[in-house]
């Protein structure tokens, strides 16, 4: 009995603390940060521009507003970004699919330009659900065993075409992400040409959910993109040396310029 | 390599051509008491005690002296002196047992070395450890461990807190070559890296060459850590075990025929899950989470010049979490020897070593789970002959070929799962070496050991080999047939160390040495972890090679009481590897893509300070010393600290016997903290807060510190039965060491971002009941 009691005793003591802590970051030169999303079809393109700030600060973000944003179309058309202040531009576009667009942002500190290539849709041919079992351990609150159900996202993938595709999932009207975190990615790489069931597993749903999916077809920069910023968020005692996600900006701006065409399609699940 | 080749058999054959009337003496010396063979024992002349030997890993000796009535005296510290009178007219063989000596203070404790080792050895950059010592040092859990305590020595460093994984000298995790009985251990560490694999009842001698390594080992870029099982008991049985607070061992020997052969098994399991029902958490009821090791070794003495050993290691974690989730890892060496004498002065040693790591991860039931299972598995064999040509040069040669066949990833799924059944390819190599190495004594102040090691690896088919364009998309790809070579490497490395004595208490020490190293550990982490994968060179990885070079100062003072060192050195890599910004290697069937290749530098001075003899024993150590990467892809291809370049790490060791029963120690270490990256603004894109990263390890984790102390008390000690308890206390004045740093908006606020700090281990208690008969 009385090893019971040195054992439990030594058990208790190695815990681990969490607190946190003062740390002496750098002041660096800001840096640009450009984010873009352009879509196929006729609609109002928008462009926000902004600056990075030092970590531990407070305020709101710091916009650029003095900005001449435009974009050039795949004829050599060029269409100039009205600023709307609070560093956004916007313009009314109609994107064709299959055609690469450059966004090009000139300011004080710099021209920075980006391509996009604007696939064709890809439309989702059914949304359904299936019911699993909670497996593994990590990362979640519910207990093994338990039940959930998942989306599962049907689409003919375009052959002979390099896809990558990117899927967004609003439960009952509200964005989530992997459990996990991340982002629902995908490519053709190893299906091309190949009816595709794209299953949503990282997302964990109830009965009574109303799921709506948008499969969005992106270019391989933008995939590479959400890629990157997914893994270097997972930063912990045993994650690799973090990096400023890839982008297509060049110059060294941040942020991102995607061309995206997207189909999407709403379910509720029924047990 | 000409002029050595040429140097090394100039000066053989005019020794030997003035080898006339000379006979050999050659034999063994053990242990009196346990028959165990005593490695670096000294035959001396009485008479000129600069002649002599020592003896080679299996207590081998051979020594040449002209005919005629001579005393030798065979003698091991820590052993009575024996002397012997002969009178010589032919060639000898002289067996000798040496008795350990009784020590009134304290156990015996059995240094493997001459007292003033230090000074007359040609080799430098070696730390040897005592196994004696390593009983006493206070480690964290209790759980004496060879590969903690070899992170007190200069030179060495920590991997992090309560790891038993180490840097050498700026070179990486993977560039340590361990090896227990000759054999590759490929992922020497227990959960997550807080235990080794070494249980240390079962080992005799452990070794770390952190520079100017023999020729005889190779295939690693920054050390070897050479760990000897114990031979086990060839006169009498003898069972020893410790109960302790995560784990308990036993280990059994004893003679299989007396004084002709004997055994040995110990065994190691930890418990600590089987308190986890106890915690009342549901999830945590159903988890296990434990590890065991087994050594086992056997050896029998043939004929007056045969003797066989087979030695074996086989570990393995295992983690499960309800009846869905099981992941488990290990790894399972094999060595079997055979020592020949051809002759009084030709000694040969032939290895047949077996190697194993895997690891398995499996999820959900038969039908509709997976399992995913990855293996690097190793058969070497290899021949070691040592030539003790005359009492000046003692030649040893050999060589070895391994066939490595590497696993990446075999998914195996059941049947009604929809994920299929996929392999990554296997992957097949040879890798092989020959090699000469010469010890020389040239006079009586400057010796020399040289040689020459020629090294080669063939990556070889079945297989595809993949080519990249410089961002790693795939561009092309070969196939090749079993057995076709698709790529190979070869390279000679040259080793050479040199020792000039100045007078009596003090010498002068150089070396400079080569290493090549063709396989490379990939992990997407910055601590070791059983997912981590090894790859072999291939097309596209390139072997990794380090030159070094180094100098010191050794000196003994008072009557070798105390023992001093001043290393300096410099190191440059080649081929190092890391992972484009980004990468994720897990389960990628390319993963060579996510690759890129550059250089390193590293370099130091060590200093180090022993106290060997009196009530107070322990040493101080401190290095100094910068370690630096250069890659064309990271840090915009400006050189960066590596994660090791902790620039100040001293470590102080105390052990004070207060009686003869009764003794306390104490450890102290502290360290600048790791180069590590943080982010130097952040930004907002898609409605989140992103860090922005500047430079790659451009900060620093706060620095390291901890005091350890521990008490051994020895209950009982007679012929039959002894016992001792040991407790210790880790982190005894619970500073709050930094594990991580992360950075997050703030749960509370998100508007607000903030640094949080990970510490483990504050304080952590711990005993041991040790018994033997």
């Amino acid at each position: 009995m009385k090893h019971f009691f040195y054992i439990l005793t030594g058990l208790a003591l190695f815990s681990s603390c969490e607190k946190v802590v003062d740390v002496d970051l750098n002041e660096v030169n800001p840096q640009i940060v450009i984010e873009a999303n352009l879509f196929e079809g006729e609609h109002n393109f928008l462009v926000k521009v902004s600056q990075t700030s030092s970590y531990f600060e407070t305020e709101e973000t710091r916009w650029l507003s003095d900005a001449t944003v435009r974009l050039i179309g795949p004829e050599n058309e060029v269409i100039v970004l009205n600023g709307l202040g609070q560093g956004q531009y916007s313009a009314p576009v109609l994107a064709k699919g299959n055609s690469l667009y450059t966004l090009e942002v000139s300011h004080d500190l710099g021209v920075y330009t980006a391509s996009s290539f604007l696939h064709a849709r890809v439309p989702v041919s059914e949304l359904s659900f299936e019911e699993a079992e909670i497996r593994s351990p990590f990362g979640q609150e519910q207990a093994s065993g338990d039940t959930y159900y998942f989306a599962v996202v049907r689409f003919n993938d375009p052959k002979e075409v390099e896809n990558f595709y990117r899927f967004n999932l609003a439960v009952n009207g509200k964005e989530t992400n992997p459990a996990r975190g991340g982002y629902f990615l995908t490519d053709d790489i190893n299906q091309d040409g190949e009816t595709t069931d794209y299953r949503l597993r990282g997302a964990f749903l109830e009965a009574g959910d109303t799921v709506h999916v948008s499969l969005l077809s992106i270019d391989q920069a933008a995939h590479a993109f959400y890629e990157t910023l997914g893994d270097s968020q997972g930063v912990g005692p045993a994650s690799a040396s973090p990096a400023n996600p890839q982008n297509n900006w060049n110059n060294g701006a941040l942020g991102y310029f995607a061309a995206i065409s997207l189909d999407q399609k709403s379910i509720v699940i029924l047990p | 390599m000409r002029i050595l080749s040429l140097f090394l058999f100039a000066s053989l054959w005019s020794a030997s051509s003035l080898a006339q009337n000379k006979y050999t003496i050659s034999g063994t010396i053990k242990d009196a008491e346990t028959g165990e063979d005593l490695i670096g024992a000294a035959v001396v002349l009485k008479s000129s005690q600069g002649t002599g030997t020592t003896t080679n890993a299996y207590g081998f000796y051979s020594l040449s002296l002209e005919a005629g009535t001579h005393t030798l005296l065979y003698r091991y510290l820590g052993y009575e002196t024996l002397e012997k009178e002969i009178n010589l007219s032919e060639n000898t063989k002289i067996n000798m047992e040496l008795a350990p000596a009784l020590s009134s203070l304290t156990t015996v404790v059995i240094e493997s070395e001459k007292e003033d080792q230090n000074v007359t050895s040609t080799s430098m950059s070696v730390t040897k450890l005592d196994m004696g010592e390593i009983e006493k040092i206070p480690v964290l859990f209790g759980e004496k461990d060879v590969m903690k305590t070899i992170q007190l020595m200069p030179g060495v460093k920590t991997a992090g807190e309560g790891n038993s994984g180490f840097y050498v000298r700026g070179g990486s995790l993977d560039q340590n070559l361990v090896l227990l009985d000759e054999a590759p251990v490929y992922n020497p560490s227990h959960l997550l890296g807080f235990f080794s694999v070494f249980n240390s009842d079962a080992l005799k001698d452990v070794t770390l060459y952190k520079g100017g390594m023999p020729a005889e080992y190779g295939g690693r870029a920054s050390s070897v850590m050479d760990i000897k099982m114990k031979d086990g008991n060839s006169k009498d049985f003898g069972v020893s075990g410790g109960i302790g607070l995560i784990s308990s061992k036993l280990t059994v020997e004893g003679p299989i025929v007396k004084d002709k052969g004997s055994f040995i098994i110990s065994g190691r399991r930890t418990y600590a899950d089987l308190f986890l029902p106890l915690s009342g958490d549901e999830a945590l009821e159903n988890t296990s989470l434990y590890f065991y090791d087994l050594n086992a070794k056997a050896n029998y003495q043939l004929n007056e010049n045969n003797r066989i050993f087979l030695s074996g290691y086989f570990g393995r974690d295992k983690f499960a979490f309800s009846e869905n989730f099981g992941f488990d890892w290990g790894n399972a060496t094999g060595t079997l020897r055979w020592n020949h004498i051809f002759s009084d002065r030709l000694f040969s040693n032939t290895s047949l070593i077996y190697s194993d790591y895997d690891y398995k991860i499996a999820i959900g039931d038969s039908d509709e789970g997976f399992s995913l299972t990855s293996t690097i598995n190793d058969w070497n064999l290899k021949q070691d002959f040592s030539w003790f040509a005359n009492n000046n040069n003692t030649v040893k040669f050999g060589g070895n070929l391994i066939d490595h066949t590497f696993v990446p990833g075999q998914i195996d799924a059941g049947s009604n799962n929809l994920l299929g059944s996929t392999d990554v390819e296997s992957q097949y190599a040879i890798e092989g070496a020959l090699y000469v190495q010469n010890e020389q004594k040239v006079n009586d102040r400057l010796s020399l050991d040289y040689g020459l090691r020629y090294s080669f690896f063939d990556y070889r088919g079945e297989g595809t080999a993949y080519e990249f364009d410089e961002n790693g998309t795939l561009i092309d790809q070969t196939e090749y047939e079993k057995g076709e070579s698709i790529t190979n490497y070869g390279g000679f490395e040259p080793r050479l160390a040199g020792r000039y004595r100045l007078n009596t208490q003090s010498s002068i020490k150089a070396s400079y040495n080569r290493n090549y190293q063709y396989l490379h550990l990939l992990s997407n982490n910055t601590t070791s972890t059983p997912t981590d994968i090894w790859v072999p060179s291939s097309n596209n990885v390139k072997p990794q090679t380090a030159d070094q070079v180094a100098l010191g100062y050794f000196r003994n003072l008072k009557d070798n009481m105390f023992e001093l060192s001043i290393e300096g050195y410099y190191k440059s890599m080649g081929n190092l590897i890391d992972y484009r910004d980004g990468a994720n290697i897990q389960f990628s069937t390319n993963v060579e893509s996510e690759l890129v290749y550059g250089d390193g530098e590293a370099y130091g001075l060590e200093f180090f300070l022993k106290k060997k003899k009196g009530r107070l024993t322990g040493w101080l150590s401190y290095t100094l010393s910068r370690t630096l990467r250069e890659f064309d892809y990271i840090n915009g291809g400006e050189a960066y600290s590596a994660r090791q370049d902790r620039i100040h790490d001293l470590s102080i060791v105390g052990m004070y016997d207060l009686t003869d029963k009764l003794s306390v120690s104490a450890t102290w270490v502290y360290y600048t903290g790791d180069a590590v990256t943080f982010p130097s603004g952040k930004y907002e894109v898609d409605g989140q807060v992103i860090p922005y990263y500047t430079e790659r390890n451009g900060y620093r984790m706060p620095d390291y510190h901890r005091l350890d102390v521990g008490l051994n008390w020895q209950r009982k000690k007679t012929e039959k039965f002894e016992s001792s308890w040991n407790f210790s206390l880790y982190n005894a004045y619970g500073r709050e060491n930094a594990y991580s740093i992360d950075f997050q908006q703030s749960e509370a606020n998100p508007a607000v971002t903030e640094a949080v700090q990970l510490s483990l281990f504050k304080w952590v208690p711990s005993f041991s009941y040790n018994f033997k008969f």
